[in-house]
């Protein structure tokens, strides 16, 4: 790949990465790790994309891998608080971080599955894809972390179980 | 409540590289200056828990045993972009005695546990890994326990006495848990992976 395209997609997509990837593996450090390792599978692909949804595709499938990589490679006994490694302060102010609090609460598995669902607005169909699961596996990944956070943040009522498909 | 527009505005907002960050990513991944943390050490583990697997797979369930190895010799899918995978992968732990001190090693990072041991007669430590807490426990005769959760609500146990590794659930079972198991194929010491068979 020519520097100037993949200056552009890593300009692009380096937040996207970024995000999925702290969803992954919880904490910044580790993040940036997952982004690099990504980056340089772009830069020395060979082969181009079809169309902007294939890059963005193989690019969180490659994310969620190499997270996963990661995260089963280090035997990890430092847990890191959300506040240390979160961008401070966090813009959508303390109802906002509490959010995402909840959300990096969950387990890792979870948090992914609500990222793509919830943010990146893929089906669970291809969430499930993205994350080498079965549809089935993902949509209860979905609604034990619905019921997670409808505890956590003391929803009295959830607002709807409708999980699209 | 969880409010999706406000989780999407938080990690819009929040969820950011710096500039700088990206920047420097880019023209270390330009120069192919690859500053990652590879640990030559994880092939060896993923090797020791196929066999440490396979050993007691056969006391446990002998049918799951022979669709375990049949995915070791047979199914071998070499891990790859395309390859999603799914593994459980053991640490290497080791309890030592050093003079007056109590070691413990786990995949070489060691911590000096004396003064829990003295204090509480034992030393419980959690581990993070990629689904859910893990806690191994040493007693103050130096042997240990770990429990590490699986896919589904299956855990593994295994103990310093090296050969048990019991599941939650009959292994049967767990391995209709797992979608994928990747281990490391022993001849060529590559990553591979064990698809389930399609339902």
């Amino acid at each position: 790949m020519d520097n100037d395209t993949f200056e552009r997609i890593a300009g692009a997509c380096g937040d996207t990465l970024y995000r999925v990837a702290f969803h992954a593996v919880g904490n910044r450090p580790d993040a940036e790790d997952v982004v690099q390792t990504v980056l340089l599978r772009l830069y020395e692909r060979k082969e181009g994309f079809e169309s902007e949804e294939h890059l963005k595709h193989w690019l969180l499938r490659v994310a969620v891998n190499e997270s996963r990589k990661l995260l089963r490679a280090f035997w990890r006994r430092r847990v890191v608080a959300l506040d240390e490694e979160w961008d401070a302060p966090a813009p959508s102010g303390e109802e906002g971080r509490e959010l995402l609090s909840a959300v990096m609460a969950l387990e890792p598995r979870y948090r992914v599955a609500v990222y793509l669902y919830y943010y990146e607005g893929c089906s669970v169909k291809e969430a499930a894809a993205l994350m080498g699961a079965k549809e089935s596996t993902v949509q209860t990944w979905l609604q034990r972390a619905r019921e997670k956070l409808r505890a956590a943040l003391g929803e009295e009522k959830e607002g709807s179980g409708y999980v699209r498909s | 409540m969880f409010d999706p527009d406000l989780y999407r505005k938080t990690c819009s907002e929040g969820l950011r590289l710096s500039e700088e960050t990206l920047e420097e990513m880019i023209f270390m991944t330009e120069n192919k200056k690859r500053g990652l943390r590879r640990p030559v050490q994880i092939a060896l583990t993923a090797a020791t828990l196929a066999v440490v697997m396979c050993v007691t797979a056969a006391a446990a369930n002998p049918e799951a045993v022979e669709k375990l190895w049949k995915s070791f010799t047979v199914t071998v899918i070499y891990q790859d972009e395309d390859t999603m995978v799914m593994q459980t992968e053991l640490p290497q732990i080791n309890v030592t005695q050093e003079g007056e001190r109590v070691i413990l090693d786990v995949d070489g990072t060691r911590t000096d546990i004396t003064e829990a041991l003295e204090r509480d007669g034992v030393c419980v430590q959690s581990f993070e890994t990629e689904h859910g807490t893990a806690e191994l426990t040493v007693q103050k005769d130096l042997t240990w326990g770990l429990t590490v959760p699986l896919e589904g609500d299956v855990t593994c146990s295994y103990n310093s006495s090296g050969m048990d590794v019991e599941y939650s659930a009959d292994l049967g079972d767990a391995l209709e848990n797992f979608d994928t198991f990747t281990f490391t194929d022993d001849e060529t010491m590559k990553d591979a992976v064990y698809l389930a068979p399609e339902e």
